[in-house]
């Protein structure tokens, strides 16, 4: 469980305050290529996507890199997919992706005749055990909701077999729209059944609307990557970095190898899958 | 132990030696008078033999309430060279370069760890209460340890011992009031002072809203005093100052400093005095938040962090011919928690860490020939970790988290030695060089949870994994003192070793805290100017501090020294007073600094459809510079009987200028991908008035 105690607090002491945007210099960089790249267990959501960096004063979408090769290939055998770019976006799919649980993998992008690489294994199947909609904290839905929408918080249970620590990051989905996404935690190695709370702010959600809970379990490497990444864009943050990678040859970004689960849950969902705890 | 042992014996040999010969000597310096007892005794910069040491008293506070009509010492000390203020307010300090942890802030002789209310616009030393300060800029006197970079020392008000007196002040946002008097005349007094802001109350009088929401602080000293004869004095002084933070329904907090200490005094003879001091200081945060909240079962949350110290001090000072000699020992257990969050009162972590810290010290004031004086001592400190049957952590050479371990006994001993010696050489009457070198050591820590300080900043303390800091600082300078002009200059350089800071994308609020840490080195020089007129129609001063303060941390910025978070390369202070007639008294104060260090980025990308930066290196971009002009002035009204008064009027940042207090990189809410530097400055032009009132 997370608090941003000091993220509230200081917000707290606004009323006091003024802000206003202002010109910094800050040092220039060539641009340097970003990749984000997934290979899950299920049928269409692998991916890589590709662009460079660019000056944070601009203003357009990110530039897509074009004409890649990307191949992802198990290692140790003759597996290989191979990736292809859709609409010149610069994210590139391969449908009979698909990853198994404890193989290795080798992603392989080359842009330019520069190769980019990076090896990832995929973790033990995740201990997602049930998801459910619980009563959100009146004082939330006041706080932080506008134009009529309310805050749902969904309460998603898990349990940890193993003896050492289990990395998970959650994904929920409200029509099809990303509502909360990197919801990373640890379970420890005791938890051996626990819960998390996950407050999903300022949605438009009906009574009759359902959400998709997707859990992946990832290894401690992904974890920390994924970490930084939510801390660098995070507020107020102590030292802001530049998010960890694990692909080689300086590229930003990373190669996940991940192993989900998912759930479709309803508000006021009487079937007993999710006891209380 | 061995070495704690030994030295200890090392020690108890030299009283054994020295305390017939002092015993004797008393009989034969009677010659000598010197200020031991005369503690008001005023002392020119250029006879002083320690550097860097400022002396803020209650009096010239008075002239100077520029914040809502505060009179505030911390303020005052900030304006001193080689003193910087984090934001402008009179909260986060620091000395030297060094860390806002880094000084020992004292209470007489206690620990006050947050000396800050309401994020630093307000400190916990008003001139109603405190007679004064005395700041020391990292060249302290052996009895002072357990900080590695400047000691600030206030001084109770003790109550009058012959007649009663009420002090007050009402202001806008503040009042204040204090009570004086004997308890048996010429024998014992006491002090009673109290002091709190409303400005909650009269927003919830025009705003239904916020009914029910609290932001406020209130704080207390008091004082008794017995003086059982001409020898014998015996003290018990308190302090307790809360602030509060309560947002209805959501979450509230509060952060507050407690202080109990007694103080015995014994007087052998003229210029011999004996001091023991026994103390207890708390700080303490609480934080809940009803987080989440199910029909049949409300979930409560709550943060603690919580610093305990019980101190024990007792020291000799003695002149002998031209010797003034100081002797002591002191002792301090330290209980803390670092941060514990409880679900419905079960703690979810449950870290507890114990310490104990024992020092012996010596020291010698030698007039070795009139115009040169010599201050040489040695203060050996030692930290005992102490396990308790606690969680200790367990890394791996990455410092990683491998596991948990309960601990007992002495988990981990440091052992500090720490020499300091001070040269004086007055080559004309009023005027003289000197040179001074320090050693000190600190076992606890300060860890942000942000870019701001803010009092959910979390406090640890040295470890299995994290060693005591050590600092050694050179100091060369040259004081003289002209009929009513003072001009001093001091050059300093100083090296710190094991300086804590995060590793690179750390997470702050990791329950293991010490995997997210890193131990590296620490450098800081500079030069300090202080031009000042003590009296006349027009005083004041002019303070301008050159100064840089670097780190170097293994991992962090290709292990190359980077800029600290308190660096400031440019640092001008002018204060301006003037009292063109008995009654009327106006002050101006401009200040500037160089803008804080940050981390700003250089290129934009995204990942999991969220906009990251790219750093290039820490603390590479500066925030613009902090400076705004003050303006105070105080008209004393007809005295009536026994009532004085004054009226106070002030004007903060009179240009309007918005200083920024933290930046932040943020997307446009209306174009999403666009970001933006917004800047958050916190006080702008602020008018106040105030009724300052003596009742005798």
């Amino acid at each position: 469980m997370r608090i941003n105690y000091h993220t509230i607090i200081f917000s707290c002491f606004l009323w006091i305050a003024c802000e206003k945007k202002i010109n910094l210099p800050v040092p220039k960089i060539d641009p340097i290529v970003v990749i984000e790249a997934i290979l899950c267990n299920k049928k269409g959501e692998s991916k890589v996507s590709l662009s460079k960096t660019e000056d944070i004063n601009n203003n357009g979408s990110p530039i897509p890199i074009h004409n890649a090769i990307v191949k992802i290939s198990e290692e140790g055998s003759n597996v290989v997919f191979t990736f292809k770019e859709k609409n010149n976006s610069g994210i590139y799919y391969c449908n009979n992706a698909i990853a198994q649980i404890n193989k290795p993998y080798r992603m392989s992008v080359n842009v330019d005749g520069k190769i980019y690489e990076s090896i990832e294994k995929s973790n033990t199947q995740t201990n997602f055990l049930c998801a459910k909609i619980i009563p959100t904290n009146p004082a939330f839905n006041q706080l932080n909701n506008d134009n009529g929408k309310s805050t749902v918080s969904v309460m998603i249970m898990l349990n940890n077999n193993g003896n050492t620590s289990s990395q998970v990051i959650t994904n929920i989905f409200h029509k099809g729209r990303v509502v909360a996404s990197n919801q990373n935690f640890v379970l420890q190695p005791h938890e051996t059944r626990t819960s998390r709370v996950i407050n999903i702010r300022n949605i438009n959600f009906q009574d009759q609307d359902s959400l998709i809970v997707n859990v992946k379990l990832i290894n401690k490497e992904m974890y920390r990557i994924l970490e930084s990444i939510r801390n660098n864009a995070r507020q107020f943050s102590a030292t802001p970095t530049t998010p960890f990678s694990n692909i080689s040859n300086g590229a930003l970004g990373y190669f996940q190898v991940c192993i989900s689960k998912s759930d479709t849950i309803k508000k006021n969902d009487n079937s007993q899958k999710c006891p209380n705890l | 132990m061995y070495y704690l042992i030994h030295f200890t014996k090392v020690f108890v040999y030299f009283l054994l030696i020295s305390i017939p010969y002092l015993l004797h000597s008393q009989k034969r310096d009677s010659s000598i008078l010197d200020n031991i007892i005369i503690t008001n005794q005023k002392e020119q910069k250029s006879q002083q033999v320690l550097m860097g040491v400022e002396k803020i008293n209650a009096k010239l506070v008075n002239k100077l309430s520029f914040f809502f009509g505060e009179r505030d010492m911390m303020s005052v000390t900030a304006l001193m060279p080689g003193v910087k203020s984090e934001s402008g307010g009179q909260g986060s300090i620091s000395i030297r370069g060094g860390g806002y942890d880094q000084n020992l802030v004292l209470l007489d002789g206690a620990t006050i760890y947050n000396p800050a209310h309401l994020l630093g616009a307000f400190s916990v030393f008003h001139s109603d209460a405190i007679k004064n300060v005395t700041l020391y800029k990292g060249t302290a006197p052996a009895r002072y340890g357990g900080r590695i970079s400047g000691v600030i020392e206030a001084e109770s008000r003790e109550g009058n011992n012959t007649s009663y007196i009420a002090k007050g002040g009402l202001g806008i946002i503040t009042s204040r009031l204090s009570i004086e008097g004997p308890i048996q005349k010429g024998k014992s007094s006491f002090f009673l002072s109290g002091r709190r802001t409303y400005a909650d109350f009269v927003a919830k009088t025009f705003s239904k809203k916020i009914r029910g929401n609290e932001l406020y602080f209130y704080d207390g000293n008091a004082q008794i005093n017995f003086h059982f004869n001409e020898k014998n004095t015996l003290s018990f002084i308190g302090y307790y100052g809360q602030d509060r933070l309560n947002l209805k329904d959501l979450f509230s907090i509060n952060w507050s400093n407690l202080v109990g200490l007694s103080h015995y005094q014994h007087i052998f003879s003229y210029n011999s005095v004996f001091n023991t001091y026994l103390s207890f200081n708390q700080y303490k945060v609480n934080l809940n938040l009803d987080r989440t909240r199910t029909q049949s079962k409300p979930l409560e949350i709550s943060f603690l962090s919580r610093i305990n110290e019980f101190t024990f001090r007792s020291e000799w000072e003695k002149v002998i011919y031209q010797h003034k000699i100081l002797v002591g020992m002191s002792g301090l257990y330290r209980n803390n928690i670092p941060g514990n969050v409880f679900f419905d009162g079960v703690a979810l972590s449950n870290l507890r860490r114990n310490m104990a810290e024992i020092a012996i010290y010596a020291q010698d004031n030698w007039q070795i020939i009139p115009k040169l004086n010599l201050q040489y001592g040695l203060r050996l400190q030692s930290y005992l970790i102490i396990g308790g049957n606690n969680d200790f952590y367990i890394l791996d050479k990455d410092r990683n988290y491998i596991r948990t371990v309960k601990m007992n006994g002495i988990v981990k001993q440091f052992i500090s030695p720490e020499p300091r010696i001070a040269l004086k050489y007055s080559f004309k009457p009023n005027h003289s060089f000197k040179i001074a070198y320090n050693r000190n050591s600190q076992g606890v820590f300060l860890i942000n949870n942000s870019l701001a300080s803010l009092p959910t900043d979390r406090w640890i303390i040295a470890s299995n994994n994290v060693p005591i800091s050590t600092s050694n600082i050179g100091v060369i300078g040259y004081a003289s003192n002209i009929h009513e002009w003072e001009f001093s200059t001091e050059a300093y350089y100083k090296f710190i070793n094991n300086i804590v800071d995060y590793k690179d994308g750390a997470n702050a609020n990791d329950p293991i805290i010490d995997q997210q840490l890193l131990i590296g080195k620490g450098r800081t020089y500079g030069i300090e100017f202080l031009i000042r007129k003590h009296r006349g129609l027009f005083s004041g001063w002019i303070a301008y501090t050159l100064a840089r303060a670097e780190q170097k941390t293994p991992g962090v910025n290709n292990n190359q020294y980077y800029i600290s978070r308190q660096d400031r390369l440019h640092d001008f202070n002018i204060v301006f007073i003037t009292t063109p007639n008995p009654r009327l008294t106006i002050a101006l104060l401009w200040t500037y600094q160089t803008g804080r260090a940050v981390s700003l980025p250089s290129a934009k990308y995204k990942l999991i459809d969220r906009t990251v930066f790219l750093y290039k290196a820490r603390n590479s971009g500066r925030m613009p510079p902090n400076h705004h002009l003050d303006f105070s002035l105080s008209y004393k009204l007809k005295h009536y009987k026994h009532l004085q008064s004054e009226l106070a009027f002030s004007i903060f940042n009179v240009y309007a200028r918005e200083n920024p207090f933290i930046i932040q990189i943020k997307e446009d809410p209306e174009m999403p991908n666009k970001v933006n530097i917004i800047q958050t400055s916190l006080f702008s032009i602020i008018p106040s008035i105030s009724w300052n009132f003596t009742i005798f």
